[in-house]
């Protein structure tokens, strides 16, 4: 019976893939500390998430099914603390929250609620490249007025306020509980040391920083402006040809997390004037109110508010010259990309060619032979398709093979 | 939150939450009806946590204006269904799936709340966010529907005609399923050594939803427009409904003479020649539409899978689908503007390889090219969607009642 359960909501982008490799890849060392992290594959509460929340993630979900409840059993069997992560639960809806909550605990069990957050500022344009990674293909200003619509009608705005909207989440998902049991992680302004982030997580996770290596931890490198044109523009041309999971493979793992991001040559992405002047409206209106709140806040509300503006690159509208460079950067990666597989399809077809080399030496005997004759023979006579038909109930099997 | 917003929430909460209660007795008010009424001092509909429940009219969160909406439209639609209150209690504490608002709130007069989704009348909801609560309930609905019992068939039970050729069918999905039936009613024998192919076709934008509601009863979530997308972008039609490939393809295994592709607008059309060249009697056969059915299907599949798995999915489907989401109002569904010059083209394509194939044809080649049909939707109508999911989740809701029971479904 898990004795405290920590439930870290999100948000996404503000560190969380980098705390769940850690917890992920540390999971025999935190066990000897009595803390659980009940995860038998790198993504197991992601499809918990997905179970809980009945969504749909280009075919994944059908890897989901009663994952919930497979990881809250698991939970509820941890001695000790029990640690669950994943961002896209910040968009739990309320009846979500009380069957995930009442599913984690049993009695005695002291809950805990983490969201860790970063400034709108910084979110907004990292949550547009996101779905650019997901193969949108909506503009920058499209995206960008969605968000502002009052209604959240458009496009992705009722996901991306469901799992941003910092206020909202740690009601959702904090109402039920002692304020002192919701945990607010700032993330630390750009340029801050990689460890403090960790430190913030550490701190409510209740573990020393310093036992966890963070050299083998994978970043979440962007894109930058000509970078996310050209996937945008990729995605376009591709929408109806690719399906899910080979854009998976080769568009967002091999082009995008192998090349484009991992070295971003373009200006980074940042908000328009106007809307940088409302999101840090928005933002000082939040840290007003969670002020008042009593949340424990770990790292500082002053964190939420942006920092200067970044000067402005559209996205929608690119330099050509730079737009053209990154798209031969992209055409280059999946050149070697498509090199690669080629070889792994000749490998494959030398493997294939060696194994029907050893079927037809199997299938040269008489026997065998006047089994196929008695098959083709079969198709246009009634007497053979007979005889076919009562050997085979003979024979006690349903075969097509002779 | 200052004191004066925790009173308003309270009242906000006690309202909502008595509008619930009437709800779940059968009340067919709108919100702003039940808002702007002067409450009943004393009665217990409003003070719904007084009744120690805790439900959705009770404690524990609130239901979303979805909730409330979808079990008001219920009461209105289906007044007659068998303990109401159970199933409004369902369907206010069971969110929608997948995406969308989250946990609207209703209007209320003074409301300081500046964080979450804004409210919006219920009434005003996008049907959409309607049809996601709705498939909420389906969803729970379906993943109790007892896969033990076995359906009994409902063919009559003829005496088969040996000396009949045997047929086999292929092409339009839908048209095959009735036209095979009718013809295995009338005593005709399917397949066989010396089987008489048949390739059943009509215009391609029915051949195109009726393969759509075979790829959604296989499990795809996929839109009426993305078809299109998909076809155009491959510059192909799904092989499945490729008529001149499949009638080409016959003919290479079995020779021209057995092969015979019939094209008509309606089943009893296709069956009358499909009869005429086995020398077998033609019926009436009901035209069948299932557009709304399939696009409530293509939203409830992912959900449902994750429900009961993709084996159950199919099993429930195939078991209880077409029982509960039947019988639709007849409706055409057009090809989205932006494919229709493309669907031309591609018909024209068709249209010439069946006139210049070497099989028999039976109607003429030019009904496979679409034609402009003013009036006619290019994509469901998400209003006319909702109200047949409405329907279903009254006949599911009675079928579970009916097993429940210990009867048949």
């Amino acid at each position: 019976m898990a004795r405290k359960v920590i439930v870290h909501v999100g948000a996404p982008k503000t560190g969380t893939s980098f705390v769940q490799d850690i917890l992920f890849d540390s999971r025999e060392r935190l066990a000897e500390r009595g803390t659980c992290y009940p995860a038998d594959r790198f993504d197991a509460h992601f499809l918990a998430a997905l179970d809980l929340m009945q969504l749909s993630w280009g075919g994944l979900e059908r890897e989901a099914v009663g994952a919930w409840d497979h990881l809250a059993a698991k939970v509820r069997a941890c001695p000790d603390t029990a640690i669950v992560s994943h961002e896209i639960l910040a968009t739990a809806s309320r009846a979500q929250v009380a069957r995930a909550l009442e599913s984690l605990a049993t009695a005695g069990t002291e809950l805990h609620v983490l969201l860790s957050a970063r400034d709108l500022v910084r979110q907004i344009p990292a949550e547009w490249q996101e779905n650019v990674k997901h193969r949108r293909t909506t503009s920058y200003a499209d995206f960008l007025a969605h968000l502002q619509d009052p209604s959240r009608q458009e496009g992705v705005a009722s996901w991306f306020w469901g799992v941003q909207e910092v206020p909202d989440i740690l009601d959702r998902w904090g109402g039920t509980l002692p304020r002192e049991h919701v945990h607010l992680v700032t993330v630390p302004p750009a340029g801050s040391p990689p460890h403090l982030l960790w430190e913030r997580f550490a701190h409510v996770l209740g573990l020393d920083p310093e036992e966890f290596p963070l050299d083998q931890v994978r970043r979440n490198a962007s894109l930058g402006v000509s970078e996310a044109a050209v996937v945008r523009r990729l995605n376009a041309e591709v929408a109806d040809l690719v399906p899910n999971h080979h854009y998976r493979a080769i568009v967002r793992e091999a082009l995008v997390h192998q090349n484009l991001s991992a070295e971003r040559r373009s200006a980074r992405l940042s908000l328009p004037p106007a809307v940088w002047e409302w999101a840090a409206q928005l933002s000082r209106q939040w840290v007003g109110d969670l002020a008042l709140q009593g949340f424990d806040v770990v790292g500082d509300l002053a964190d939420l508010l942006p920092a200067e503006p970044l000067p402005y690159v559209d996205p929608d509208t690119p330099d050509t010259a730079e737009f053209a460079e990154t798209a031969m950067r992209a055409l280059t990666a999946l050149t070697v990309e498509a090199a690669r597989l080629r070889d792994r399809e000749v490998e494959l077809m030398a493997d294939i060619e060696e194994l029907v080399e050893k079927l037809d030496r199997a299938h040269s005997t008489p026997v065998y032979k006047a089994k196929e004759r008695l098959v083709a023979k079969a198709g246009t006579s009634r007497l053979a398709a007979g005889g076919l038909g009562l050997y085979r109930r003979l024979r006690g099997r349903n075969s097509r093979s002779t | 939150m200052s004191p004066e917003q925790d009173v308003a929430g309270a009242e906000y909460a006690d309202r909502v939450r008595a509008w619930a209660a009437a709800l779940r007795a059968g009340s067919t008010q709108t919100w702003r009806e039940f808002r702007d009424a002067p409450a009943s001092p004393g009665a217990l509909l409003d003070r719904p946590h007084e009744q120690g429940s805790t439900g959705p009219t009770g404690s524990g969160p609130l239901p979303g204006a979805a909730q409330l909406e979808l079990v008001r439209r219920l009461s209105v639609t289906g007044a007659d269904l068998p303990e109401f209150a159970e199933l409004a209690d369902l369907a206010l504490a069971t969110s929608g799936p997948g995406r969308g608002l989250v946990d609207v709130p209703l209007p209320w007069p003074g409301s300081a709340v500046r964080t979450g989704t804004p409210p919006v009348d219920p009434e005003a909801l996008p049907p959409d966010e309607v049809i996601r609560a709705a498939t909420g309930v389906l969803v729970r609905l379906l993943e109790s529907v007892d896969l033990t019992r076995t359906n009994r068939s409902s063919r009559s039970w003829r005496p088969r005609s040996p000396w009949r050729r045997g047929f086999t069918l292929l092409g339009a999905p839908t048209t095959v399923g009735l036209v095979r039936a009718a013809l295995l009613d009338a005593g005709l024998r399917e397949g066989g050594p010396r089987t008489t192919c048949f390739v059943l076709g009509g215009p391609l934008d029915d051949l195109m939803v009726q393969r759509w509601a075979g790829r959604v009863r296989a499990g795809a979530a996929m839109r009426w427009p993305r078809m299109w997308r998909a076809a155009q972008a491959n510059d192909r039609v799904p092989p499945a409904i490729a008529l001149p490939m499949i009638a080409a393809h016959l003919v290479a295994e079995l020779g021209a003479e057995r092969v015979h592709v019939v094209l008509a607008d309606d089943p009893t059309a296709t069956l009358a020649a499909v009869a005429g060249v086995l020398g077998a009697p033609a019926g009436e056969i009901a035209p069948r539409s299932e557009v709304l059915a399939t696009d409530l299907l293509r939203r409830l599949n992912p959900a449902l899978t994750l429900a009961v798995g993709d084996e159950a999915r199919r099993r429930v489907v195939d078991r209880v689908w077409p029982e509960i989401a039947g019988g639709e109002e007849p409706t055409s569904l057009g090809v989205p503007a932006g494919q229709f010059a493309w669907a031309v083209a591609c018909g024209e394509r068709m249209a010439e390889a069946l006139a210049r194939g070497r099989y028999a044809v039976h109607g003429d080649p030019g009904l496979v090219v679409p034609v402009s049909r003013p009036g006619v939707r290019r994509a469901p109508d998400p209003e006319a969607v909702l109200a047949h999911g409405l329907t279903v989740v009254g006949r599911a809701w009675r079928a579970g009642r009916t097993q429940a029971a210990g009867g048949r479904t």
